[in-house]
């Protein structure tokens, strides 16, 4: 990561977290201020919203920018090719220098916009020629420009520590069995789906490893490395549980699915399906990773839901009335246990809401817009929160506590 | 994060006590799954409430009506009596929240108050063709919940009801009036959700609902006002009162510091004028693409200079 984001992120961490202190009610707002002022960051930061307009309007304009020269001057494919090769490594110098070393952005949104951009042109310059160059020389041009789309993605994720890149990089990874599948003619169609499993799996695998080490990473590399593990665990869910889709488009549309690679693939699919919510809730729960933990409750709901598309029991409804009785029963009790505990606490595990959910620079007003997750404001406790103490009188705490 | 609260603990800007609790959370000695309990209970609920109404669906030939009937009403009365005997009563002011499952009870027992009246309508058709007003019976009960047990959640259960039941109720009006009497319905929505809001703060009211109620009128109005302009007749008036509506958000935003309004705005008259404008105009290619250029380039410098201002004001 470039020298300015590794030694100003920690500035940035540090004033974001003091304002979610500040919210849940454990530090006043003048010892927020104090910390903000203590450090102050060089970087310059944008709202989010005002971020996502940078992007789209700055995305708007290098397109128009392009395609102009382009329309007027009428160029064709290799007229095009170079139009992309003046304006990608120019729109990697603006961002690079003219925004990121000189006006010291930090996730602004024109910023990422350029850079990703610069990354697309390349790969369009590459596959763009390719169509008057014969059938198989096109799919060999646009093989190459996925692996430039993602050695880009990598190398925006490695150089400034972007976590969209880092996802833009798993979807395009994602694609490469696919991909291969087309141009080297696999005849097995349920091929693809395996190496993705496979590749997955070890991608997964790497950045649970690398993420042992969380404590020491900078901010944007354990948000990148946790976008890939997810990405990652997700990819594997999909993968496994859209097999689904086989009996679904049977069910629907009459349409009859192509025979399985192997004759218990259907039974492996269902199994991994059920396995892989438990398994990320064991981990979430013995690591306590809360990345995890969303990842195990989210797709265990959605096991439930597509349970019917493995196992045929033949009673929806009562199925459904039963698991949605044993969710609810289950996540209530739970909150009562937690609660009965000495100090309202189980061991490290408590219901009481300590920091509102940080969902990688989402603040609470776009918190506000998820409903059933819309964080309550909580006056300020100028003694902060003391469990079991009985001066909490945050969101969710009776006034007992 | 451990080196910074050490720094911030010897500078005695935090104290002790601070500097060990936070130390614990960002150690995982303390963990919290409030969120995460809310996340399971919110899934089993609607999962719950879903295989229900397949149930009701599916047997209320076989169980019996009454059998039916009667379980539906005593859940749903358990739940709002669950909440009548828990709940802090009626405040116009906002209510310390109990716990995460009391809201979840609540939003249980209203579901099943939908459900309920589907059953009733299913089997007994009360109101036959004019059924639509069972969703705004459910929308009123909703509300009145919503205020009495101060809940943001049910608050826009009620208000998305609301606007189903305006929806419905103009999709029965036929093919030949559909769109406009829509595009009229979402405005006075909209408007309405609005009006609710901002009187409610101005007495003083559930101050804390506004901004439900903004995001979902804003955008409803914002919306409506979009798919007019490709009228023919009233395209422009749509544009003024897209601009109208959008600058006061953008006002709004702007006073506030709550820049999602902006946002919505900003893309929402963004894609209105250029909708117009290349409607209404014998454009070439290039002189398109450098509508998309200028208008693009304007855009970020108005947002720079926003940057600036925000910025220094932080």
């Amino acid at each position: 990561m470039i020298a300015l984001y590794k030694k100003g992120e920690c500035r940035v961490a540090v004033v974001e977290e003091a304002r979610r202190w500040q919210e849940a009610g454990m530090i006043t707002a003048e010892q927020a201020a104090a910390v903000a002022e203590r450090y102050r960051p060089e970087l310059a930061r944008e709202n989010l919203f005002i971020r996502i307009l940078l992007a789209v309007f700055t995305t708007v304009g290098v397109v128009a920018l392009v395609a102009l020269p382009a329309v007027m001057l009428k160029v064709e494919e290799t007229g095009f090719t170079m139009l992309c090769l003046i304006f990608a490594p120019l729109c990697a110098r603006v961002a690079d220098h003219e925004l990121i070393a000189v006006r010291r952005l930090y996730r602004c949104g024109a910023e990422e916009a350029l850079l990703l951009l610069a990354v697309g042109m390349l790969g369009l310059a590459v596959a763009i020629p390719a169509h008057d160059w014969g059938h198989g020389a096109e799919r060999l041009a646009w093989l190459t420009a996925h692996g430039i789309v993602l050695a880009g993605a990598i190398l925006l994720t490695v150089r400034y520590g972007y976590a969209l890149a880092a996802f833009g990089a798993m979807l395009t990874l994602a694609g490469i069995p696919f991909h291969l599948a087309d141009i080297l003619h696999w005849q097995q169609p349920h091929l693809p789906r395996l190496v993705l499993l496979l590749l997955l799996s070890a991608v997964a695998i790497w950045a649970q490893l690398r993420l042992v080490g969380r404590d020491s990473l900078p901010r944007g590399y354990l948000w990148s490395l946790e976008t890939v593990r997810l990405a990652a665990w997700a990819g594997i869910y999909l993968d496994v549980n859209l097999f689904a889709h086989r009996l679904l488009w049977r069910e629907w549309l009459g349409w009859t699915p192509v025979e399985s690679l192997f004759p218990w693939s259907d039974h492996f699919c269902a199994l991994l399906t059920a396995i892989l919510p438990v398994a990320a809730l064991a981990m979430g729960i013995g690591r306590r990773d809360r990345a995890l933990l969303w990842f195990g409750v989210v797709s265990a709901i959605l096991s439930i839901l597509t349970l019917k598309y493995y196992v045929h029991l033949g009673h929806l409804a009562e199925e459904l009335t039963a698991v949605g009785l044993s969710v609810a029963g289950l996540a209530f009790g739970l909150l009562r246990w937690l609660r009965a505990g000495s100090k309202r606490c189980r061991g490290a595990f408590t219901a009481e809401p300590l920091l509102e959910p940080r969902l990688y620079g989402l603040d609470a007003e776009a918190l506000a817009a998820i409903q059933p997750l819309a964080p309550e404001a909580r006056v300020p406790q100028a003694e902060g929160f003391h469990p079991g103490g009985g001066t909490f009188g945050g969101g969710g705490a009776s006034g007992g506590y | 994060m451990q080196e910074a609260l050490n720094d911030l603990e010897s500078s005695e800007i935090l104290s002790r006590e601070q500097a060990a609790l936070l130390r614990r959370i960002y150690g995982r000695e303390l963990f919290s799954v409030h969120w995460e309990l809310r996340l399971l209970l919110y899934g089993g609920i609607l999962i719950l409430t879903t295989g229900l109404s397949l149930l009701v669906a599916k047997h209320f030939a076989t169980i019996g009506h009454l059998t039916l009937l009667a379980v539906i009403t005593m859940a749903c009365a358990a739940c709002f009596a669950y909440c009548l005997r828990h709940g802090g009563g009626f405040s116009p002011d906002r209510l310390a929240p109990l716990d995460a499952a009391y809201d979840y009870v609540l939003l249980l027992g209203c579901l099943l108050l939908g459900t309920l009246q589907g059953y009733l309508e299913l089997r007994y058709q009360l109101l036959a063709q004019y059924w639509n007003w069972w969703l705004l019976a459910s929308a009123l009960i909703y509300l009145l919940c919503a205020h009495y047990f101060d809940n943001r959640l049910v608050l826009s259960l009620a208000l998305s009801t609301l606007g189903a039941w305006l929806g419905v109720k103009t999709s029965q009006l036929g093919t030949g009036f559909w769109d406009g009497a829509l595009r009229d319905n979402a405005l006075f929505f909209g408007a309405m959700v609005v009006a609710a809001g901002a009187t409610q703060t101005r007495l003083g009211w559930k101050r804390h609902f506004l901004p439900v109620h903004l995001h979902l009128g804003v955008n409803a109005l914002l919306a409506a006002l979009l798919a007019g302009i490709g009228s023919r007749a009233a395209g422009s008036a749509y544009l003024a009162g897209l601009l109208l509506t959008g600058s006061g958000s953008a006002l709004y935003a702007l006073r506030e510091c709550s820049f999602a309004f902006l946002l919505y705005a900003v893309l929402y008259c963004y894609v209105g004028i250029t909708i117009y404008v290349l409607d209404h105009g014998h454009w070439s290619g290039e002189g398109i693409i450098l509508y998309f250029l200028v208008s693009a380039a304007m855009l970020l410098t108005t947002l720079v200079a926003l940057h600036r201002r925000f910025r220094s004001a932080e």
